[in-house]
Order: structure tokens, then C-alpha cells, then sequence
């Protein structure tokens, strides 16, 4: 079946996850909140709950939060804000993973202004050739706390189940991914989803259709701590096509994990304390390297990468990223929440008529 | 690296990527700025104007006030006279009578003669450059401020007379130059001790001994308890005096006429070396010689165990072709060290 | 206390006055304070020179600062400028060259039980933009990504990039975890250039809303203790010794004796009734705790030297006139002439959280030495959350008596943004008045106007109300004639 979209230029898949989140988020199940890519989200899983993905996409940062100054990374102080305005008044409990020095501190701040019980894992941000006990408790540990927390019971095969499930979408959105199958928004869409994994499987299973032809959309990776959908569009206006996303809600939630452990508790571990590639992590080459091969694997011929205002871990690393890929490289800086669309616009469109010209100069050829 | 950073790695006995290139322009500069002379040397403004553009015409590596010889000697009253073109000349001693020197008074940095508008024009080089480049001031040595004092025949002539009167006037001239130096350090700049009427194309090796050493040697030792690195410069031919020159115990010795290897051979294990593309090369031979020229002097110069800085054999000429002076330059920094100990 | 012609008083001099005042210093002192003893004396090791030595060698920002007079003062500035020379040296005599990054003292002890090292601070180097007042650092450092974004550490890739400011080191040890962004991408931007790196793990105290802990978490201890090991494992391959466990217990004994001369140097600072040295002196001697400037031996005679002065000073009752606001300085300013235009308007600064508060407690001796190590570092500024650097302020605040505080962050560092506001907030909250200013970079004249501006403002403000209080409490007094009725 081919792919078609609705008035709102929604796929299928789009509508219908729509329709089921809708379903979830009525259904009075409790839920947890998430925010980092190296948050364990089989955990909440496990436990039944409803993870929802802390992106207070709606909330601009007019008022930061408490004593935050404005040198603070806007994706961090506005979320902060966001508990600050109660704009997550349903969540249970928080999770997240640890990354920069900005993030753990932004969970200082939500823990002040808020009730809810939270959790920062730490997560090491070197690679480590074995498993270490330390790390490996604190996942342990959150475990049996979100099961505390939630007053259900830790069971071990609820969350071997949640492992396996996850891991089984990991490998079929990768492979969509790279079949040209699974649009940018559509993964997006599923990365922040309140679906669990097995919902998210069976949707995928009734709603995907035939790739659009995009042959003529100039292919680029995208990169950088989260964008809003407003970029998407503004890609696709330009002319653009994002067909790998190295952000953290695109292809990197779904990388397939490389090696089997014994526990899921161990799974766990190995998929996001040490096999997690992303620029907060010390040495930075890996993760480097990674985005350069995925963004060839994927046919990129052009990089864009945003980072919200003073985020560090993708602000201070974004020249060597572009010269390590070697790719054109658009770099742009922007406040989260409040978009500058017109510029946007302008240099994204600029981005990708240059890469045309480029293109058509080499047909040419 | 920048050129502060690479002259304080061969300060510290380390070696840079490369030889500092630093020929000797001073009053070179002036006609660069299209500034006359007579206001080159009293005005500081006007001083470090003109380094500043040259040195960024030229790019070499390192600024330099001078004016000439006889700044410590016009201050302790000798009249020098500042004709177009040129630049001042020694008029009438103020020891032209021996007993004269009975009244001197060691001058002021602060207030006497030119010596006010010299230290501010190192201030103000060291203000506006001084993160990124060296600021050298270069002070008259004793003996060739007694020539300045006496009037060189007198001077010479005494020497063998009435040595007595020469010491007196030595060691009032070292007093000045000491004075000077201090206000140099204090003022942002290294000192460059300058020394052309001890060169051995003017006195003998002893006379270097009895006259000029002692005296550069006691300058040396005050700056020294500064910890300051001093360079010497004598033009001219000093082969037969480079022990002396050891002993002076300055840090690195800016020469002229004596072969590189020689020099090398000699002291190079002692003392840092500064030399020594002939200034009258700059004005006569071609682009290509000079490139040549420097060349051979660099690849003899990075076997200089403690290092060396490409340079000329003394002042670059007023008159200097700007595109010989950029052959010279360019040409040097393309002498890398094999091999950094860092 | 050496020559027969010295001033004994107490004052603040500048350079120009230093520069004359050392000709009276006898020449056999300053031949016999040299570093690196084990080499002999040479030229090249002696460092008693004043201030004038460096300034034409581009050290412009000495001309503006006020030091003390007296010779112990001297011998740590002499100390404290010579170290880039230092490290070189130590390359030229065969010594292997440590850098450490973002530990901030934890880790020197573990290298000097190495023998033939020195370790030094990269990180440290960014005093040097604002002692030369120059942007060569920081405009290489924007070569490779990090503009004004980045904190002023930014200066340390710089200076990797440069060559110059100290030898290529033998090994790296860059702790990644618990450290600011800032210095993570420093580290990032020095990974291709070939250093050899051994990256210390340094996760963050786990609990969230955590208050100051002192080695209570014991599982992150023992994960401490097993980085120190690995850290160890990979000095032995680089200097191609075995670790010895005796050599590191002495090097935390030490450690420890720099450690304790320097607490007892704050607690007589604060304490004497007039300030009887200088802040710039107490932070340079502050930070000598880090890696001792490169040789352990030679900055605990210093630091003696001037912990003997200021006792000296203290039992006479002799100090600084005129400093009645008494300040607790958080967070250090890369511009250190800021302390002496704070002393300048009438303060004085007894209390400090420079961020390296984990080079200030003693370390344990009788357990095991990387045990020891480990829970050194559980009390690093930036390892806990916010609020346990708050009350390392407020009980500096407390235990020294301050009347307020000043807090000198840099705007788009990452912990800064964060904490600056809460730390205000549990000042204020506590009735401790605070000020909070950026140090503006160098050249900035008139952004760093506005700066002092509100520092004299807060210092008046102070100076006002102790002068009020003062006041209060005498006219609660009643005269003797009067109470006789």
C-alpha cells in the first residue's frame, strides 16, 4: 500500500498513533516521565507505566525557571520551567540518564520545584571495556525504585520481556530506516511515543506502507540535542529529506544493540553505559565516527545540526563534528521553544539550494 | 606559535619550530611610516608608530627601539646634531676637556634628554604588542657611550694615556646604562646591549678586555639579578674577542662579520647567536642572493646547540629595498627545526 | 625575615616598588631558593624574583596588581610565575610530564608516588589570557569550536594547540564525568592531537537533593578507589615504574602536611584581627594544594615560609589597615586583579570557595591509600549537587565571620547559569548579603566597569551597615557617668 497522508499531511501511521496515544493517555495509567536518551525506558516499561518523553515542546521560555540565568541551556531551563508551570501534572515519577553537567543540574532544579519523585541515573561517560558493578547498581537499583516508587512488584521477567521487545523494534525501525520506509517525523513520532514497545510494534505492523518517492529531496543527516517538528517542515519546504537523524529522538534511540548479555539487568547496561555513542561521552571519536558512517550508510550528501542555545555537548563539539564528517555543514544555534522560523527558513533553504546546485552541477558532469 | 612564544621556548633553552627571524629594524622603520628621523628619534609616538607598521609589512619578529649610540651620552650633555636624512651625529663631547668630567651627573631615564621619549616609546610598543611580540631596548654600552662622552679619537687616544680618566668615565657610563636598562625592563622591553666601538674593527682583544668587558659584564650581572635574558650586540668583526664576549655573560650575542660556522664552532654551546645576513646586501645584491644567503645562514644556524635567531649583522639600512627585506624574512621562516624536545 | 633594612610593616606594594625593594634582598638568598633540588642548584632553578622579572615577558597584568612586601610573599610569586619554566626543566632533566584535567588536586598525590614526574594543571593556564592580557589563547581555542560559549578554561586547549605553554606531556589524565562541560570539550578538542589520554571516571554523588557528605556513599568510593588503581596502572607504563604502595603513602603524608599548612594559614588569615597578607597571595597559595606549582618539596617550604610570616605578623598584630569588611570569595576570578580592587574599596577576603575544595581536607593515612584518595575526591566542589556548594559557602560565611559575599562566575560556563541564582537564593535566605558579577574578559574595560561598580556598591553597602551596628552597639552602652545616676 502506498503511503498517504491525511489533510494535516499525517501518515497513516501518524494518524493512527495519534489515535492510540490519545487512547493511552485517557486510559488512567499511571505515567513517567523521561527526558535523555540513555534513560533506560524498558524500566518504565516493565513496570506497566506510561513513559512519556519530557519535551515541553508547547511552553515557551518566557519566565525561566527560579534562579536560572539565561546562559543556561535553553532545552534544559525551559523544561525546568515547564515544572515550574506544572505543565506535567500527571507524571509519577522521572528518569533520566546522565550526559552533560547542565542536564544533572536541570534535575537539581526540577527536584526542587517539584513533589515528583525523580531519578538521575548515573550512567559512565567513558567507554568501558567491562561491566562495571558500580554502574551496573545503579540501574539495578532504579529498577527495584521506580518499582518502590510505583508500588508494583519487580519481576524479572516483565523486564526481560521489555528488553526483548524493545530490541525487536530497535531492529525493525533501523532496517525501515534504512529501506527508506520510516519517515523522519514518523520516527520521532515513535521515538517520544507513549506507546510501549509492543504497541509501537503492532502499529507499525498494521499502518506501514510503501515508501514516498523522495529521490529528488536533497538527503541530509540531521544532528544536535532535540529539535522541534516546525524543522522537519521547514526541510521538507526547503526541499530537503532528513534520512538519518543523530539527535536524541531519531535513529540513535533505535541503534541495534551489539552484544547479548546474560541479564536484562546487563542488557541494560551494555546498551546504554557502554555501547551509547553520543558527543557528552569521553573519548568523543566514537561517537564521531559513528555519525560520519551513518550519515554516508544513509546517503547524506549535507549535515544540519541544531543545538538549542548553550547546550554544550553538541554547541562546543559542532566544528569538530563537521570537520571530522566532511560533509557540507550547516550549523545553527536556536532558542528551544521559541524558534526563529523565518531565519531558520532562510538558511536551511540556502543549505539545500546549495547542495542542489552542487548536485546538479555533478549530473552535469 | 607566535613570535613571543617562540622566542620564550629559546629563552628557556627549548627549540621552537623555528629560528625567530628578526633583522634589526630600527630607524629602517621610520621610512617605512614615511616619519623623518629627527622626529623618529624624539617623538615616541612617532617611534613606535613606525615599528608597529613595519612590522606588520614586514613580518619579522620582534620590536626594537633604538636611535642611536649616543642616547646615555646626549643625556649626560654631549650634543649630537639631527640633520635630514640621517641620523644624528656626535657634535661636541661634553668631555672634551678632561676635567669636565668631574661635574657629570648620571642622567635620569625620566627627564634627561631623549631618554623620557625612548622608555615611553618602549612602553608604548609594549602596551599595544607586547602579549605577541618581544619589545627590545637597546642600550648604548659604556665604551661606546664614552665615545659619546669623549669624542672617539680622545677616547682612543686615552686609552693608552691616561686609562685612569677612561675608567672614571666608564663607570659613570655604566651607571647610566644600568639606569637605562632598569627603565627598560621596567617599561616592558629586554635589553639589547649595543656595542659597535668595542668591536675588534676598532680596539684590540686586550683593550676589549680591559675596557669594554668589565663594564658590559657589570650591566650584565645587574640584569641578571633580574633574571633577565641580555643580548649583546657588537657589529662588526669580533672574531678575536669571543671569549671575552662569553664572559660578558650574556645570553645570546648578536654578531656580524664573522662566518656562522665559525661563530657556531666557537660559542654555540654557550650562548644563544643572533646574526648575520650583511646589511649591505640588503641594499646591493639581489633577491636571489639574499634568499641564498639566507638559506646558508639558516641551515647553519638550527645546528646552534643553543639556539639562534636569524638576523642581520647589524641595523637594517635606512635606505633597505622593502622587497629585499621580505626575501630575507620569508625565506628565513622557512628554516624549521628538525626536531622539537617538547 | 632575612635582611637588617627590611620594612617589617605590613603593605601592599606594587611592582615598581617590588622592583626596587629587591635590590636589598642578599644575593646568597636569592642563590639558595631554587627548585627541583634533587637536580643540584643551577641557574635555571632559581626563582626569588620580583614581579619586574616577568613583565617583559609579556606578564602585562602584574603592572595593575598590589603584593605584599614581604619576602615570603616574594618567593611565592617567584614560585607561582616560574612553573611553566618548571615543567619545561623537568622535560630537559628527564622528569615525565603529567597533565592532569579536572580533578583539581585529587590526582597529584597518586603522581608524585611516581618518582621523576611532575604534574601540572593545563586547566590552570586560564589565568594566562588575563596576566597577558591577550586573546591568543582564547582565539586559538575558537579556532577549534570554542568561542566565548565556552568558559575561560576554553584557554587550555589553546594552549594544547600552541606547543608552547608547557612540553608535550607524557600522559593525560582527564577526568570526564562530575566536571563542568566546559573542560569536557576542552578534553574533546584535544583528543585528536595525538596525546596519550587516560580518562578518569568521575561520576557525580548520587543523591539528588544531596547535602555536603563527607564519604558517606561507599560504593562510589570503592569505584574511586578503582580509578586511582587504573590511573596507577597507566603511570607505571608511562614512567616504567612499578607502583609502590609505601612511595604513595608518603605522598599523601605530603600532600597532607601542604594541606595542613594551608588550612592553618586560612584559619590565622581569617582570624587575625587585621588581614596580614594579601587575597591575590591566598589564592595563589590556595592553589598550590593542586599540584604544588611541580615540586611538592619546594612548595611546602614556600607555603611555610609564609604561613611563619603570617603567624609572625598575627602575634604582633600587625596587618593591612583600613580592610573592615571582611568577604567570602566564591568561585575564582580568572582575573585576579579583582581581588585587589575589592581589597581597595575597604574588604578583606577571609573565606573562599575557589571549586577546589577537594584539595583542601587532609587525607586519611590509615586506610588504604586509594581508599584515601577516593574519599579526598567525594568532597570536590562540582561533585555534588548545587546545594552542597552552597554550604561549603555559607559555612565559610559562618565559621569566618563574613559579612557578605561575592561571587565571580563567567557567563556561558555550564554550572554557573545553574547554581549562581540558588547559592544567592540560600545566602539570602539566610540573610547573607551576596553579590554576583561575570568577570568580563580581558580588554573589556567597560564591561568590567560596570562589574566594579556594583562590587564598590555592595562594599559601601557593607562598610555602612557594620558602621551602623557599631554604632547601635555603642549607643546601647550607657556612659559611666550616666549609669552612676
Amino acid at each position: 500500500m502506498n503511503k498517504s497522508y491525511n489533510e494535516h499531511g499525517d501518515s497513516a501511521l501518524l494518524k493512527r498513533l495519534r489515535e492510540l496515544e490519545a487512547v493511552e493517555l485517557q486510559s488512567g495509567k499511571p505515567q513517567v516521565g523521561w527526558i535523555d536518551r540513555r534513560t533506560p525506558i524498558e524500566l518504565i516499561e516493565a513496570a506497566g507505566e506510561m513513559p512519556i518523553r519530557l519535551f515541553p515542546s508547547n511552553i515557551h521560555n518566557e519566565k525561566l525557571p527560579g534562579a536560572v540565568r539565561s546562559d543556561a541551556c535553553s532545552f534544559c531551563s525551559t523544561l525546568a520551567s515547564a515544572f515550574d508551570v506544572n505543565h506535567f501534572p500527571h507524571l509519577s515519577a522521572i528518569l533520566t540518564g546522565s550526559t552533560c553537567d547542565q542536564m544533572r543540574r536541570m534535575c537539581e532544579e526540577v527536584a526542587r520545584t517539584t513533589t515528583i519523585p525523580m531519578r538521575l541515573i548515573s550512567l559512565p561517560r567513558t567507554y568501558r571495556r567491562s561491566i562495571d558493578s558500580y554502574f551496573l547498581n545503579q540501574i539495578d537499583s532504579t529498577w527495584h525504585w521506580i518499582a518502590e516508587v510505583l508500588g508494583v512488584p519487580v519481576s524479572e521477567d516483565s523486564l526481560a520481556e521489555a528488553v526483548e521487545t524493545r530490541n525487536r523494534l530497535r531492529v525493525w525501525v533501523s532496517e525501515l530506516r534504512r529501506e527508506g520506509w520510516l519517515s523522519t517525523r514518523e520516527l520521532h513520532a515513535l521515538a517520544g511515543s507513549v506507546l510501549n514497545a509492543t504497541g509501537l510494534l503492532k502499529l507499525m505492523d498494521e499502518t506501514i506502507q510503501t515508501p514516498e518517492d523522495r529521490s529528488g529531496s536533497i538527503r541530509l543527516a540531521l544532528l544536535g540535542a532535540v529539535v522541534g517538528a516546525p524543522v522537519l517542515d521547514i526541510i521538507e519546504q526547503s526541499g530537503g529529506v532528513v534520512v538519518y537523524d543523530g539527535t536524541n529522538q531519531g535513529d540513535s534511540l533505535f541503534v541495534e544493540p551489539a552484544s547479548p548479555q546474560d541479564t536484562p539487568i546487563r542488557m541494560l547496561y551494555n546498551y546504554y553505559g557502554m555501547e551509547s555513542l553520543e558527543p557528552a561521552r569521553r573519548p568523543v571519536m566514537p561517537a564521531l565516527y559513528y555519525l560520519k558512517k551513518s550519515a554516508l550508510s544513509y546517503g547524506a550528501s549535507g549535515v544540519i545540526l541544531i543545538n538549542p542555545t548553550h547546550c554544550h555537548p553538541w554547541g562546543l563539539s559542532a566544528k569538530i563534528i563537521k570537520e571530522f564528517i566532511g560533509l557540507p555543514f550547516l550549523h545553527l544555534e536556536e532558542e528551544y521553544g521559541s524558534l526563529a522560523i523565518s531565519r531558520l527558513s532562510t538558511r536551511i533553504g540556502a543549505f539545500t539550494e546549495m547542495l542542489s546546485m552542487k548536485r546538479t552541477g555533478n549530473d552535469n558532469r | 606559535m607566535n613570535p613571543r612564544e617562540r622566542w620564550s621556548l629559546l629563552l628557556i633553552d627549548e627549540l621552537p619550530d623555528r629560528p625567530p627571524v628578526w633583522p634589526l629594524v630600527t630607524s629602517f622603520s621610520a621610512s617605512v611610516a614615511g616619519i623623518d628621523i629627527e622626529r623618529y628619534c624624539r617623538d615616541p609616538e612617532a617611534l613606535a608608530t613606525s615599528q608597529i607598521k613595519a612590522q606588520q609589512l614586514f613580518g619579522h619578529e620582534a620590536l626594537a627601539v633604538f636611535t642611536h649610540v649616543g642616547v646615555i651620552a646626549e643625556a649626560f650633555g654631549s650634543n649630537y646634531i639631527y640633520q635630514a636624512g640621517g641620523l644624528p651625529e656626535l657634535n661636541k663631547p661634553v668631555l672634551e676637556s678632561a676635567a669636565n668630567g668631574r661635574s657629570l651627573r648620571v642622567p635620569d631615564p625620566a627627564v634627561d634628554g631623549v631618554l623620557p621619549a625612548y622608555i615611553e616609546a618602549m612602553r608604548l610598543l609594549y602596551e599595544q604588542a607586547g602579549d605577541r611580540l618581544p619589545v627590545f631596548g637597546f642600550i648604548p654600552c659604556p665604551f661606546t657611550t664614552a665615545a659619546g662622552l669623549r669624542g672617539i679619537n680622545d677616547l682612543l687616544t686615552d686609552l693608552l694615556l691616561d686609562p685612569e680618566l677612561i675608567h672614571k668615565i666608564l663607570g659613570l657610563a655604566t651607571e647610566g646604562a644600568i639606569k637605562l636598562a632598569d627603565a627598560a625592563m621596567r617599561a616592558g622591553a629586554l635589553p639589547v646591549l649595543v656595542d659597535p666601538l668595542a668591536s675588534g674593527s676598532v680596539i684590540s682583544p686586550e683593550a676589549f678586555r680591559t675596557f669594554a668587558l668589565p663594564y658590559t659584564k657589570r650591566i650584565i650581572d645587574h640584569l641578571h639579578r633580574y633574571d633577565l635574558d641580555v643580548t649583546l650586540h657588537i657589529c662588526g668583526d669580533t672574531s678575536r674577542m669571543l671569549d671575552a664576549i662569553i664572559e660578558t655573560g650574556a645570553d645570546l650575542f648578536s654578531f656580524d662579520k664573522i662566518e656562522p660556522e665559525q661563530i657556531i664552532h666557537k660559542t654555540g654551546n654557550y650562548i644563544r647567536l643572533v646574526g648575520n645576513i650583511p646589511p649591505h646586501c640588503l641594499l646591493e645584491s639581489s633577491k636571489i642572493d639574499i634568499g641564498e644567503a639566507t638559506d646558508k645562514l639558516a641551515r647553519s644556524g638550527i645546528l646552534s646547540p643553543k639556539g639562534f635567531v636569524i638576523s642581520t649583522g647589524c641595523e637594517v639600512p635606512l635606505h633597505c629595498s622593502p622587497e629585499k627585506l621580505h626575501t630575507m624574512i620569508n625565506r628565513g621562516k622557512q628554516a624549521l627545526y628538525p626536531q622539537r624536545s617538547a | 625575615m632575612t635582611t637588617d633594612n627590611q620594612d617589617y610593616s605590613p603593605r601592599q606594594i606594587d611592582w615598581q616598588q617590588w622592583h626596587q625593594k629587591y635590590l636589598d634582598l642578599p644575593p646568597g638568598l636569592i642563590e639558595e631558593t631554587y627548585y627541583f633540588r634533587h637536580l643540584g642548584k643551577h641557574n635555571w632553578s632559581r626563582y626569588l624574583f620580583p614581579p619586574s622579572t616577568f613583565v617583559p615577558y609579556g606578564q602585562k597584568l602584574l603592572r595593575e596588581l598590589r603584593f605584599d612586601n614581604s619576602e615570603a610573599a616574594l618567593r611565592l610569586w617567584g614560585f607561582t610565575l616560574s612553573e611553566w619554566e618548571r615543567i619545561y626543566r623537568a622535560r630537559q632533566n628527564g622528569m615525565k610530564v603529567i597533565a592532569l584535567m579536572g580533578d583539581i588536586g585529587a590526582l597529584a598525590p597518586l603522581v608524585y608516588s611516581f618518582p621523576g614526574t611532575v604534574a601540572f594543571y593545563p586547566d590552570c593556564l586560564w589565568w594566562t589570557p588575563f596576566m597577558m592580557q591577550s586573546w591568543e589563547l582564547f582565539d586559538e581555542a575558537q579556532s577549534a569550536g570554542l568561542g566565548e560559549d565556552c568558559c575561560f578554561v576554553r584557554a587550555a586547549l589553546g594552549g594544547f594547540r600552541r606547543e608552547v605553554w608547557f612540553p608535550r606531556p607524557d600522559l593525560v589524565i582527564a577526568t570526564t564525568g562530575a566536571t563542568c562541560d566546559d573542560l569536557a570539550a576542552v578534553i574533546a578538542g584535544i583528543e585528536n592531537l595525538g596525546h596519550n589520554i587516560h580518562y578518569f571516571e568521575l561520576p557525580r554523588r548520587s543523591n539528588i537533593a544531596d547535602r555536603y557528605q563527607t564519604g558517606s556513599d561507599e560504593d562510589l568510593i570503592e569505584f574511586l578507589a578503582g580509578e586511582f588503581q587504573k590511573t596507577a596502572e597507566s603511570l607505571a607504563t608511562v614512567t616504567g615504574t612499578e607502583f609502590d604502595e609505601k612511595r604513595l603513602r608518603n605522598s599523601i603524608v605530603k600532600s597532607n602536611r601542604l594541606r595542613d599548612t594551608l588550612d592553618r594559614l586560612r584559619v590565622m588569615n581569617a582570624s587575625s584581627v587585621l588581614p596580614p597578607i594579601g587575597a591575590l597571595e591566598m589564592i595563589f597559595a590556595d592553589f598550590s594544594a593542586l599540584s604544588s606549582y611541580g615540586d611538592p618539596d619546594e612548595a611546602i617550604r614556600v607555603i611555610e615560609e609564609l604561613y611563619n610570616e603570617v603567624a609572625s605578623r598575627t602575634s604582633f598584630g600587625m596587618g593591612y589597615p583600613n580592610r573592615d569588611v571582611r568577604l567570602v570569595w566564591a568561585t575564582p576570578p580568572a582575573d585576579p586583579s579583582l581581588l585587589c580592587q575589592v581589597e581597595a574599596m575597604g574588604c578583606r577576603i577571609v573565606g573562599s570557595e575557589y571549586l577546589i575544595n577537594q584539595s583542601r581536607p587532609l587525607l586519611e593515612t590509615g586506610s588504604d591509600p586509594f581508599t584515601a584518595l577516593a574519599k579526598g575526591l567525594l568532597n570536590g566542589s562540582l561533585m555534588g549537587s548545587s546545594n552542597y556548594r552552597a554550604d561549603l559557602i555559607i559555612r565559610e560565611v559562618e565559621n569566618n565571620f563574613a559579612d557578605g559575599v561575592v561571587i565571580s562566575g563567567i557567563y556561558g560556563s555550564s554550572h554557573c547559569p545553574w547554581e549562581t541564582g540558588l547559592i544567592v537564593k540560600a545566602l539570602r535566605s539566610r540573610n547573607i548579603p551576596v553579590v554576583s558579577i561575570d568577570v568580563s574578559p580581558p580588554g573589556r574595560k567597560r564591561e568590567q566597569a560596570q562589574s566594579l561598580n556594583r562590587l564598590k556598591a555592595f562594599c559601601e553597602m557593607l562598610s555602612a551597615k557594620k558602621s551602623a551596628k557599631a554604632t547601635r552597639s555603642f549607643e546601647r552602652v550607657p556612659h559611666a557617668e550616666e549609669s552612676a545616676l
